[in-house]
């Protein structure tokens, strides 16, 4: 097996066991070797799958969720620590928040070091972001991307008055709206008027990549 | 009418209080506590209970929509009823707006305090596997939007013993911590029935529970 091939198995497996000495280890590793930071990110979301399928059969508690998000961001770290790209060659600005009416932030920091390490200017806005603040902070901001994450029942309506209020505001064809959490259903595009909507944190990265790249064409 | 009262064990106590209070005499059936953090295991759990609920004409639910993991559930031959709460602590503060107002806080029962999956076994189980200083570390950050430790006085269990739990977690989280006064009105009112469309939502014989149904809470 190629070497990196053994270093991409090697810090999926390390997420997966929550072996933080190893995550370091083959996050360096394949830094050193040159790996793309989609590489690593794949890897680690994958990691991500597995601790989520094992806290769904009961072998890990939400403690090891949590912790697994820890060790995303310390993996994450290294990687933007290296890569860092000056302001002028940001992909592009990002606002994030989760919406009003919740306080689940996990996710949404997940997604935001994902976001970073990936090049993305993020502004991140925390917890229980009321429409106008978000509406505020694209005027002040001014992003191409705006990011609502929630978890709890109540963030799909906050979802929507906030799109609403972006709309009312003049601002929504000036940004792509993206949805994020536990709250996501296949259902919630037809309930809330966004552009895309994803469940893994990778599937919005990859989203958020697309949604760049269509604007700089 | 025969009646089938589906409960969650983290409200034991409560729904035993209210179905006394209410001369309620309806078969029961427990789900437990920790199928709250997975939503499909609820789901299908849920679906179970109403394919072999043989005999019945109403399924009374004291949950909330947990999560929208009754999203997609079909009802037998039996109606469906459930209260129009996101969870079930909205239900024992007897509206989500109530609850809302309280949005920092991590709130607890004695049902919550007692289950196999409660906090402090959680964090027992993480400083085992981690050691205390990393355990700290991933509770601060699971705690680090809530300010305070909410115990809800349902009326319905010994308060002083399970304060000094709730200080225990909140002194070792760094939380203040309070009592807050809360109700089984809600609980009666779905056992006692006639069922107001605005506070509960009701599924006839053969329907099916979408997403558009769950979007509107009381």
């Amino acid at each position: 097996m190629p070497n990196t091939e053994m270093l991409k198995e090697g810090l999926t497996d390390a997420i997966a066991r929550l072996d933080d000495e190893k995550v370091q280890y083959f996050a360096d590793e394949m830094i050193k070797e040159g790996c793309s930071s989609q590489d690593i990110q794949l890897c680690l979301n994958q990691g991500l799958k597995k601790v989520k399928e094992q806290f769904q059969r009961g072998e890990y508690f939400i403690a090891d969720l949590i912790y697994s998000g820890m060790l995303c961001h310390l993996a994450l770290s290294l990687l933007t620590d290296r890569r860092k790209l000056p302001p002028g060659q940001k992909k592009g600005r990002v606002l994030i928040g989760v919406v009003e009416k919740d306080i689940h932030n996990i996710g949404k920091d997940i997604v935001a070091g994902l976001l970073s390490a990936d090049g993305f200017d993020v502004i991140d806005l925390g917890s229980n972001v009321t429409p106008q603040q978000f509406v505020d902070a694209i005027r002040t901001h001014r992003p191409e991307l705006v990011l609502l994450s929630g978890m709890m029942h109540f963030a799909r309506e906050s979802m929507k008055e906030t799109v609403d209020a972006i709309t009312d505001a003049g601002l929504r064809d000036q940004i792509y709206i993206l949805l994020g959490g536990g709250c996501i259903d296949t259902g919630i595009l037809s309930h809330v008027t966004a552009d895309a909507a994803a469940i893994e944190p990778i599937d919005t990265l990859n989203l958020c990549n697309a949604f760049i790249n269509r604007r700089r064409q | 009418m025969n009646t089938l009262v589906i409960g969650c064990r983290t409200m034991e106590n409560e729904l035993t209080a209210a179905m006394k209070k209410c001369r309620s005499t309806y078969d029961t059936v427990w789900i437990e506590a920790r199928l709250h953090n997975i939503k499909k295991k609820l789901n299908t759990t849920l679906q179970d209970i109403i394919d072999t609920a043989k005999g019945y004409d109403r399924l009374l639910f004291a949950t909330g929509f947990c999560g929208n993991s009754i999203s997609g559930l079909k009802a037998g031959q039996a109606a469906l009823v459930f209260p129009r709460v996101d969870d079930c602590t909205s239900l024992l503060f007897g509206s989500c707006q109530k609850k809302l107002t309280w949005i920092n806080s991590y709130f607890l029962t004695e049902g919550w305090l007692t289950g196999e999956a409660n906090i402090w076994n959680e964090y027992l189980h993480a400083v085992q596997k981690y050691g205390e200083k990393r355990a700290l570390r991933i509770f601060h950050t699971m705690f680090a939007h809530y300010t305070q430790v909410a115990l809800l006085d349902t009326g319905c269990y010994d308060l002083s013993k399970s304060m000094e739990k709730a200080k225990t977690i909140a002194d070792a989280f760094a939380l203040d911590c309070r009592i807050l006064p809360a109700t089984t009105a809600y609980l009666e009112a779905l056992l006692a029935g006639p069922w107001d469309p605005e506070r509960f939502l009701i599924i006839p014989p053969g329907g099916v529970i979408t997403d558009a149904l769950l979007a509107k809470t009381y």
